[in-house]
């Protein structure tokens, strides 16, 4: 190739910033992308002078790879130590002298920085996530640091957290391929191993702007956000194309039974979950309802017979789970005493067996699907709940022009759908029970 | 040779452009021009039978915050049953005249609907957030919860069971451990120690209690019912009205309670909390003020001294000399009396030389004028960051009905940007020379057998259990 065809090739794509786009729903946004590949969604609101900025990069626990788990966490402590213009703990620093709060999630799919700040202090706040997505400060002293600290926090919460151990079995028997199952923070021994070079080619491969998503929603001028974004993302270089991950086969085969001893719980416990639909398939919404009939609120069906009517359990928790292409409806309760873990599967198996042999009534599927909407509207209600979630919404729905639709096909469910799929999805061959013990 | 000069053109131009932007990363941009921002506007209005509505309003929201606030709290509560007021509050919402314990429960979920019920020392909250389009079943149920209680017997157990574990859970805390034994000496024979009930008062509690004292306290008068979201004071008034209408004042005035005064001499506490690698503190005292223009300055002097991580407690105890992990100072604003507490995290070897530096910041306070840069900072921290903090509806309302109740609508609410800009450095510190020349009384929680050296250096340590009963003395190491 000749070296101006070359140079014309380039410049077409370095001009190659995409048109900004509209979505009304489920409320009013624009997008676009940058020609370094960054996702940008713009939100307007004023009724209060805040704005919140999140910068999502599509890269969680799941990019660990055997031997290196937690290096996705300790990235994400990472970001907060130090860039090419910002000293250590500066952006917390900076954020926090403005009355804003720093934040940052990890899940297996996505890391997410977001905050929120007084309106006028939006250039401080792009100042800074672009000069981290630029370049870190990644030397051996930095990871050392932030190693000891990742250490520290999980070795607290392994010796003093009743149960936790017992929440990472529980994984492993439900998702049996290393991606999924490893915990978020890591194995001490490989967070140990970790080096300053294993975290610099995680940060060059995942953090970059092809890679990420830069959502403001609050009160700004969009011509002048726009101004500012260009000014300080445009120039960051774009990394490497990834190459799409493969799908991991779901291999969950059950019934499973499994008994663990937990020497700090106090008191027994029992987790408890069925293998359903993953977020893609078209049965997914028909779980998400089934959700909020049986786990999700005081009025659903196992809260109600096993904490209120029965008092089997002392507490409980749980909801529908997806990692990857794969789902489960997970529960886990603590009890007085062992006799009571008997009584609760029995109690559950007669909530199983009811939603199989009978149509919900319509008050019921009514009331789920109030709980469903109004859990939607609290996941928006501040500015940066509504920036996490378009985040999480650019990862993880087919296109933004979807999310609306998307949201509303839970509440299309018949009754119907939902004793079919019971009767396909929670039987015994995809079942598992792990009960806790106390020593 | 063509080839490559060419190519080291176009890395020319291009490493300048990296290059003159590497100008403006250098450091922090200016922020944009700052927008002119006022509370939004708090609307009352007295309803025939003394039932005071506020409505704050917050378009395009989709949610309604309600908070149903009475002026009456566990100070009110008999003095041999501390915990009665919290045990009424709960209760009522678990059955009504018409609706089981369960009715209510459907009713709230069917409407996306949270109730939260919340009793301080002198307050009761009934906090209820619902989706807008259900105004009508959410006062409905709300007014059923408030004027048709049915205060059962059986659920009376339950609710008492429930806040027994609360209070079991709360004693595995040393944040809660610390600061109640404090509140324990600062409130000791006045009404609001009530509020510090444990689980041998609860026992003593009949349905007869509860009943007297719904029967005595509930009333329209007490309460202030707020209403944010989208929705105006006509709207909010009539409605209110429609489902509130029947509930009958007496006219009655709320109850008083004596002021509180600060303590006059320095307590040393010590709780053990064995296994705790950490050590908890929490000291402060009453401030002698009732004044409401010192409430301003007193903001101010909390920002500079230990509010946020900037402030002195922090940058001195945590970034320069390592001494803690955390360090904040608060204050609580009571209709009887302001409080000021302190709270540090700090590793077992620390203590001596982080309560130095705490009485050193203090003294300083007192002693020096802060420089202007300083109160220009917190004055800029202070006004920019309250919309972020009253961002979630919740938080507003809240505040808006604690604002109505200390009668601070027009003084507070509608002039904070003038109370706190005007404010000078001469004026903080005469209030700091008001307010705090009182010595701060202290709790340290954590586990005895790390902080031997502290003992060992200390004159007079109480020691005191969970429960807040005096176990011994320990002086200069020795058990007394």
């Amino acid at each position: 190739m000749s070296l101006f065809l070359f140079l014309a090739i380039s410049s077409s794509l370095l001009l190659s910033q995409t048109e900004e786009k509209s979505v009304s729903e489920p409320f009013p946004f624009v997008y676009y992308h940058l020609k370094n590949g960054l996702g940008v969604i713009l939100a307007e609101d004023s009724s209060l002078p805040v704005v919140s900025v999140a910068v999502a990069y599509g890269v969680g626990s799941r990019q660990d790879k055997p031997g290196q788990a937690g290096l996705a966490f300790l990235l994400e402590n990472l970001m907060f130590q130090g860039s090419i213009n910002v000293g250590p703990m500066q952006h917390f620093s900076y954020i926090s002298r403005v009355g804003g709060r720093p934040n940052a999630r990890l899940s297996d799919d996505m890391t997410i920085f977001f905050q929120t700040v007084p309106s006028h202090q939006l250039p401080l706040v792009l100042w800074l996530e672009s000069d981290r997505m630029l370049g870190l400060t990644i030397s051996e002293e930095h990871v050392d640091r932030a190693r000891a600290s990742a250490l520290d926090e999980l070795i607290q919460r392994r010796f003093s957290e009743p149960f936790f151990d017992s929440f990472l079995l529980f994984d492993q028997l439900l998702y049996p391929d290393f991606a999924r199952s490893h915990p978020l923070h890591g194995y001490e021994e490989d967070v140990m191993s970790l080096t300053a070079e294993d975290v610099r080619d995680f940060f060059r491969n995942y953090y970059v702007p092809n890679n990420a998503v830069l959502c403001l929603v609050g009160d700004f001028n969009r011509k002048r956000a726009r101004e500012l974004i260009e000014k300080y993302f445009e120039s960051i270089p774009k990394g490497r194309e990834l190459p799409p991950e493969p799908e991991v086969a779901m291999t969950f085969k059950g019934p499973v039974y499994k008994i663990y001893v937990d020497p700090l719980a106090s008191a027994p416990a029992f987790h408890l979950a069925y293998r359903v639909a993953g977020a893609n398939s078209p049965d997914f919404p028909a779980f998400k309802i089934m959700e909020y009939i049986l786990i999700r609120g005081k009025t659903s069906w196992l809260q109600r017979r096993l904490l209120r009517r029965e008092r089997l359990v002392v507490r409980m928790e749980g909801g529908l789970e997806t990692r990857g292409n794969s789902g489960f409806l997970r529960l886990f309760a603590v009890v007085n005493n062992e006799v009571m873990i008997d009584r609760s599967l029995k109690a559950i198996d007669g909530e199983i067996s009811r939603l199989k042999s009978s149509l919900v009534t319509p008050e019921e599927l009514e009331l789920a699907r109030n709980k469903y909407r109004a859990d939607l509207r609290q996941r928006l209600e501040t500015t940066a709940d509504r920036a996490v979630f378009l985040s999480e919404m650019y990862f993880r729905s087919p296109s933004l022009e979807e999310i609306a639709r998307m949201l509303e096909r839970p509440l299309k469910v018949t009754p119907s759908e939902i004793v079919g799929l019971a009767n396909r999805f929670l039987t015994e061959e995809n079942l598992a029970v792990l009960r806790v013990r106390i020593r | 040779m063509r080839k490559r000069l060419i190519w080291t053109g176009i890395f020319l131009l291009f490493s300048n452009a990296l290059l003159s932007q590497e100008k403006f990363r250098r450091v922090p941009p200016y922020p944009e021009p700052i927008k002119e921002w006022r509370l939004p506007r708090l609307e009352v209005a007295v309803l025939s039978n003394g039932l005071t509505v506020g409505v704050i309003p917050r378009p395009a929201s989709p949610w309604l915050s309600l908070q149903l606030m009475l002026m009456v709290g566990e100070s009110s509560s008999p003095e041999n049953l501390s915990g009665l007021a919290t045990l009424t509050a709960r209760l009522m919402a678990r059955g009504t005249t018409f609706l089981s314990s369960t009715d209510i429960e459907d009713r709230i979920e069917s409407i996306g609907g949270k109730l939260d019920i919340y009793v301080s020392f002198d307050r009761t909250f009934f906090s209820f957030k619902f989706l807008k389009e259900n105004l009508d079943e959410a006062l409905s149920l709300l007014s059923q919860i408030i004027l048709q209680p049915s205060l059962a017997s059986s659920e009376l157990d339950a609710v008492r069971r429930s806040l027994f574990y609360e209070i079991v859970d709360r004693r595995k805390e040393p944040e809660s451990l610390a600061e109640r034994q404090l509140l324990r000496w600062l409130f000791k024979g006045h009404p609001y120690e009530r509020a510090l009930f444990n689980e041998d008062s609860l026992r003593l509690i009949s349905r007869r209690d509860v009943q007297a004292f719904y029967n005595r306290y509930f009333r329209p008068e007490y309460a202030i019912l707020i209403l944010g979201g989208e929705i105006n004071l006509s709207l909010a008034s009539r409605k209110v009205s429609h489902y509130f209408n029947v509930w009958k004042g007496e006219s009655s005035s709320i109850p008083s309670i004596p002021v509180l005064t600060p303590l006059s001499e320095r307590n040393l506490g010590f709780i053990d909390l064995p296994r705790a690698k950490e050590v908890n503190i929490v000291m402060g005292n009453i401030l002698a003020s009732h004044y409401v223009g010192d409430i301003y300055p007193l903001l101010v002097l909390n920002q500079v001294f230990g509010a946020s991580p900037h402030s002195r407690l922090f940058m001195n105890l945590r970034e320069t000399r390592q001494l803690a992990y955390l360090a904040f100072s608060q204050i609580e604003v009571f209709p009887s009396g302001w409080l000021f507490l302190i709270q540090v995290k700090l590793p077992p070897h620390s203590i001596s030389a982080a309560l130095k530096e705490i009485d050193r910041e203090l003294s300083r306070l007192t002693k020096e004028k802060i420089p202007a840069a300083e109160v220009e900072q917190a004055k800029s921290f202070l006004l920019e960051s309250l919309p972020l903090e009253l961002e979630p509806l919740e938080a507003m309302t809240r505040r808006a009905a604690e604002i109505l109740a200390l009668k601070l609508v027009d003084d507070y609410w509608n002039r904070w940007p003038e109370n706190i800009l005007t404010l000078e450095a001469s004026r903080i510190m005469e209030v700091a020379q008001k307010l705090f020349s009182v010595p701060m009384s202290v709790v340290i929680v954590g586990d005895a057998r790390l902080i031997t050296n502290f003992f060992e250096q200390s004159d007079k340590v109480k020691v005191y259990d969970a429960k807040g009963q005096h176990l011994y003395t320990i002086s200069r190491g020795e058990e007394k």
